[in-house]
């Protein structure tokens, strides 16, 4: 899994949010390392919408424009934590071995 | 609307129809949203990323423009019915040939065993599409494009090439586009008036090409025939494409390549030139409509094929 992709599922982990609330959460998680852009996300987010991982939550109208929140599914929370889980497998084989070797790990 | 909103929009417009309907009031919000006070056009860095997810969402989704699935379902209905007024016009008008020309070219007669075996297919196609059986009359459309390998001579409208590539198109868009229901549904009076304009101007066509046949026009063919078959090639051409021009833009295709066959034939048979084997002939008539059919399948199944893989 792309690491955008995997930050944006892990935005909409906490609960629905819409595009513009997903670009800044993710800029936060990332600790500002990782900014989408408009065109990105939204083809991340029709990826993902066609995968099942996420669906729409509901829509509002702000300012007389269209705000559509996103939700994760529950197949998008299993792939999360799945992806999550080999993840932090693999950090932890990491750490392990760099101890072995005498790093700082 | 403000100068910015304005190009935003028309940058948005890189995205297919489908995608626009339901992002682009989020992604222009989004857009403005970001912009610098006094910013008067998109910077270089969202021009890049919208275009490139642009081209990537035509590229990944080819078969999801609704104008082009739709264009596919309205032709699956009205090429049956365009193919019967032709069959009709092609079988029941005759023209006096001199006697070899008959021979060689002449239309069979209405009672014909193949002229009725061929007549029953497109009714029945024409029928099922009307009925909204897309699948039925998808097999019917596909067995009989096969059969004409098997048999080449049961074919109606004597038009090399006609008659089996309207079935290969058939085939294909009855597969590629949301159904024939959906093309019934949108079909209009303006759809009818310019398949009766189409109807006629094909007759013509066949008439004009019997006309260069018999004499007194056939001896001098070659110093009338030409400019009077691309004058009615032209004539042809223009009448379809201001009878679509208001209509969906995409049905334009699927025609063009159903219709290409009638001037092609008038201009060879003005040259009195035609394809001397039948690898030719394949080239020559059933290549456009061939093409067209694989691509508007491919367009229609490798989506569902990715779709099944991420699964």
């Amino acid at each position: 899994m792309q690491e955008a992709t995997f930050l944006i599922l892990t935005a909409l982990a906490s609960g629905s949010q819409h595009g513009y609330g997903i670009i800044t959460d993710v800029k936060q998680i990332s600790g500002g390392r990782v900014q989408l852009r408009p065109g990105t996300l939204y083809t991340a987010l029709e990826r993902l919408h066609a995968q099942e991982l996420i669906s729409v939550d509901r829509e509002e109208i702000v300012d007389a424009r269209l705000r559509r929140y996103y939700r994760l599914t529950t197949k998008g929370s299993a792939v999360l934590a799945a992806e999550a889980a080999r993840l932090r497998a693999n950090a932890a084989a990491a750490l392990s071995r760099l101890r072995l070797a005498g790093g700082n790990a | 609307m403000s100068e910015l909103e304005r190009r935003y929009r028309r940058l948005l417009a890189w995205y297919p129809q489908w995608f626009r309907d339901e992002h682009e009031d989020e992604m222009l919000a989004m857009l403005t949203t970001d912009a610098r006070d006094g910013q008067r056009r998109p910077r270089l860095a969202e021009t890049a990323d919208v275009i490139k997810s642009a081209l990537w969402m035509r590229l990944r989704y080819p078969g999801r423009d609704p104008a082009g699935a739709d264009a596919l379902a309205q032709f699956c209905v009205l090429a049956p019915l365009f193919m019967i007024m032709a069959a009709l016009a092609d079988t029941a008008v005759p023209f006096p040939l001199p006697r070899s020309a008959e021979v060689q070219y002449g239309s069979p007669s209405l009672l014909a065993p193949r002229v009725v075996v061929s007549y029953l297919v497109l009714v029945i196609i024409a029928a099922l599409t009307l009925a909204g059986l897309r699948w039925v009359a998808l097999v019917v459309a596909a067995l009989a494009f096969l059969s004409w390998f098997v048999a080449p001579d049961w074919y109606l409208v004597s038009l090399p090439g006609f008659s089996v590539g309207f079935y290969a198109l058939e085939a294909a868009a009855l597969a590629a586009s949301p159904g024939a229901r959906r093309g019934r549904h949108l079909i209009t009076v303006s759809h009818c008036a310019a398949l009766a304009l189409l109807a006629a101007a094909f007759q013509a066509a066949i008439l004009l090409r019997w006309l260069m046949m018999a004499p007194p026009l056939a001896p001098r063919r070659g110093e009338v025939g030409i400019s009077a078959g691309i004058t009615a090639s032209l004539l042809l051409a223009a009448l379809f494409l201001a009878a679509v021009r208001k209509m969906n833009p995409f049905l334009s295709l699927p025609g063009l390549a159903l219709l290409y066959p009638a001037p092609l034939w008038l201009v060879l048979t003005a040259a009195d030139w035609g394809p001397s084997s039948t690898l030719m002939v394949y080239a020559v008539y059933l290549g456009p409509p061939g093409l067209l059919a694989c691509a508007s399948l491919l367009f229609a199944v490798v989506p569902r094929i990715r779709r099944y893989a991420l699964h």
